[in-house]
């Protein structure tokens, strides 16, 4: 009996995974968004196992290799220190998604609870909490980033506190909206009925339906976040030489640009493609999670 | 007196942009312990606002809510804050909506709901507390609690759901339960079956039960005594058997008498212009321009409830006039 019921669930759950992946792959764009975060988180995992070089990562191996042209031995070619831009790129891959990640995360959690608090709140509150919001908003993400940075002092930790700084104000917003239409539902004025404390109103039943926009957006603030990241430490305000971050590599290769056009253009793709892998698959989750576009 | 729940003078307003309106206006209603007491009027008639004002769920602004007393076993509701309420919601009162397909909030399964409520209120947990959870769902007599607890509100029909309410309403252990409308949005049968089992569990709890329906005769099937309000005003009150065989007030003959003479249904509505705009500001009976019965008095004053007969009390200046 029970164990019928066990395997009950799990057959429903096994059932509805397969849906979701169903759904999420049916789009041919998004199934191979899915494919290339795939291989991304694994390349992210695996960079000192699969880098064919992974002493290049950081220090200098051999400066008669310098910026050598992508051959089979340094398929995308060496840098000025005679470093292999391919394995660098590989563990980039690793520092870009886990900035991205812890970034989104810092911002997540102050902008989340920050706009909960603010759709469940009384005017005063809900008016104060929004008005500070605003006035992050009125500030490009970009250029409140770059101050923080700078405040701050260059460094990839600074950098990505500084982006979750700049970043809040956009999950606040969204949060607030959603909190808004949520909590006049019948089922949150029920759990007022039965004497629920707001904080729990708010926190265990209002945010719990909000989880599908979140994830949404945040999937496809990802690729910004990872392009803000770049931006940072292209302008020197994020990782610091010698780390092989992609936005440095491509800051560095400015002086070589001319003649060695691989040290420029294998970082700007790798960047190219993780933003728009992170933006198919933001879409993708969009259509998915939301069940007026999924059938279509 | 011993009366349960008594309101004595309550006064229900909402500010809007064209002034204050005045929604409810009520001098007295009392509620015996262990009684079900039916509250019919059309709709708009303040009967939910009513509701909401005694459990305080309504946010002022723009509500406004004055009076004397809404008095709940002893305890006036009015002067309780926030906090005392929180306690008492739950504890003491709960209350079933009229909308069974948006109470339940989609993102947990049922059992996590009734779990949740059962473990802060009865402060259960473990296997006990999952027993309970089926137990409940057993007594609102849900098919299969078992695998029923495990579903999402979504995989449930109107009237699975409104069981499920019921069940998370009473899985407090309330003493009093203010059901609005529960079965409005549920067909004929369900609506039977709704209706018994919510007569069976107030015999089986002993719980005091304010029924509130559009219906008047739903709630002589259930209720001991009923109240009619009219434009927030409590018009007629008395037992189930003296005001249905006898409706004093013009408008609850009306109320009473369209529904089984006319055929189209749509004549439970009061003749005459049903005008919104101004009757809050209306000096006398918030009834004089549609009814039939006019007196001398019925512009001037406001009518208050006399009794006409052993428990049965109307507020109309045409019937006491009549008869004293």
């Amino acid at each position: 009996m029970n164990h019928s019921h066990l395997l009950k669930s799990l057959f429903a759950r096994i059932r509805e995974a397969r849906l979701t992946l169903f759904l999420l792959t049916r789009n041919r764009l998004t199934l191979a968004a899915v494919i290339f975060a795939l291989i991304l988180v694994l390349v992210a995992l695996l960079a000192p196992y699969i880098a064919p070089h992974p002493n290049h990562f950081y220090g200098v191996d051999s400066l008669e290799d310098s910026l050598q042209p992508p051959s089979s031995r340094y398929i995308f070619g060496t840098d000025e220190q005679g470093r292999d831009i391919f394995s660098r790129i590989l563990y980039g891959t690793r520092l870009s998604l886990v900035t991205a990640i812890l970034s989104i995360g810092l911002a997540l959690l102050i902008g989340v609870p920050l706009g909960a608090i603010a759709g469940y709140s009384n005017r005063l509150i809900d008016e104060i909490i929004m008005r500070i919001t605003d006035i992050f908003c009125g500030f490009p993400a970009l250029l409140l980033a770059i101050t923080v940075a700078a405040f701050l002092g260059p460094s990839l930790p600074n950098a990505m506190l500084a982006i979750g700084i700049s970043w809040w104000p956009l999950y606040t917003r969204l949060i607030y909206g959603q909190v808004i239409s949520l909590r006049e539902r019948q089922f949150v004025r029920a759990a007022k009925v039965i004497g629920t404390h707001p904080l729990k109103i708010i926190f265990g039943h209002i945010l719990p339906n909000c989880i599908a926009p979140l994830i949404v957006q945040a999937s496809l603030d990802m690729g910004s976040v990872i392009l803000v990241v770049s931006a940072l430490s292209f302008l020197g305000l994020g990782a610091q030489p010698p780390t092989p971050d992609w936005g440095l590599m491509i800051s560095t290769s400015r002086n070589y640009f001319l003649e060695s056009w691989w040290y420029s253009v294998f970082p700007g793709l790798a960047i190219f493609v993780t933003v728009l892998t992170f933006n198919l698959l933001g879409d993708g989750f969009r259509e998915v999670l939301d069940p007026k576009t999924r059938n279509r | 007196m011993g009366s349960f729940l008594g309101i004595r003078n309550l006064k229900v307003s909402f500010k809007t942009f064209e002034g204050t309106k005045n929604v409810i206006d009520l001098e007295a209603l009392s509620i015996q312990k262990g009684e079900t007491f039916g509250l019919v009027g059309e709709s708009g008639a303040g009967k939910s606002v009513l509701a909401y004002s005694i459990l305080k769920l309504l946010s002022s602004p723009p509500a406004i809510i004055s009076g004397d007393a809404v008095e709940l076993d002893g305890d006036n509701l009015l002067a309780k804050n926030e906090r005392d309420m929180m306690n008492i919601r739950g504890r003491k009162v709960s209350m079933i909506f009229q909308d069974p397909m948006s109470s339940l909030n989609p993102v947990f399964t049922i059992g996590d709901q009734l779990s949740n409520v059962l473990r802060k209120n009865r402060r259960l947990s473990g296997k006990a507390l999952k027993q309970e959870v089926e137990a409940m769902l057993k007594l609102v007599q849900l098919p299969d609690p078992v695998q029923s607890a495990r579903k999402y509100p979504h995989e449930l029909s109107g009237g699975q759901r409104q069981r499920v309410i019921i069940a998370l309403a009473l899985s407090c252990d309330p003493q009093f339960l203010i059901a609005d409308e529960p079965t409005r949005n549920l067909d004929v049968t369900i609506q039977a079956q709704i209706l018994k089992l919510i007569v069976e569990l107030q015999r089986k709890m002993n719980v005091t039960i304010l029924y509130i329906a559009n219906n008047p005769e739903l709630v002589s099937s259930i209720c001991d005594k009923m109240g009619v309000l009219h434009r927030g005003r409590l018009i007629e009150v008395g037992s189930v058997k003296s005001v249905m065989s006898n409706p004093l007030h013009p408008y609850t003959s009306i109320l009473l008498h369209t529904d089984s003479k006319e055929t189209d249904g749509t004549a439970r509505e009061a003749p005459g212009e049903v005008s919104m705009e101004d009757w809050s500001q209306l000096t006398g009976c918030r009834f004089v321009n549609q009814c039939r019965c006019i007196v001398e008095d019925c512009k001037m004053g406001i009518p208050t409830l006399k009794q006409v007969a052993d428990d049965h009390y109307v507020a109309c200046h045409y019937v006491t006039g009549r008869v004293g």
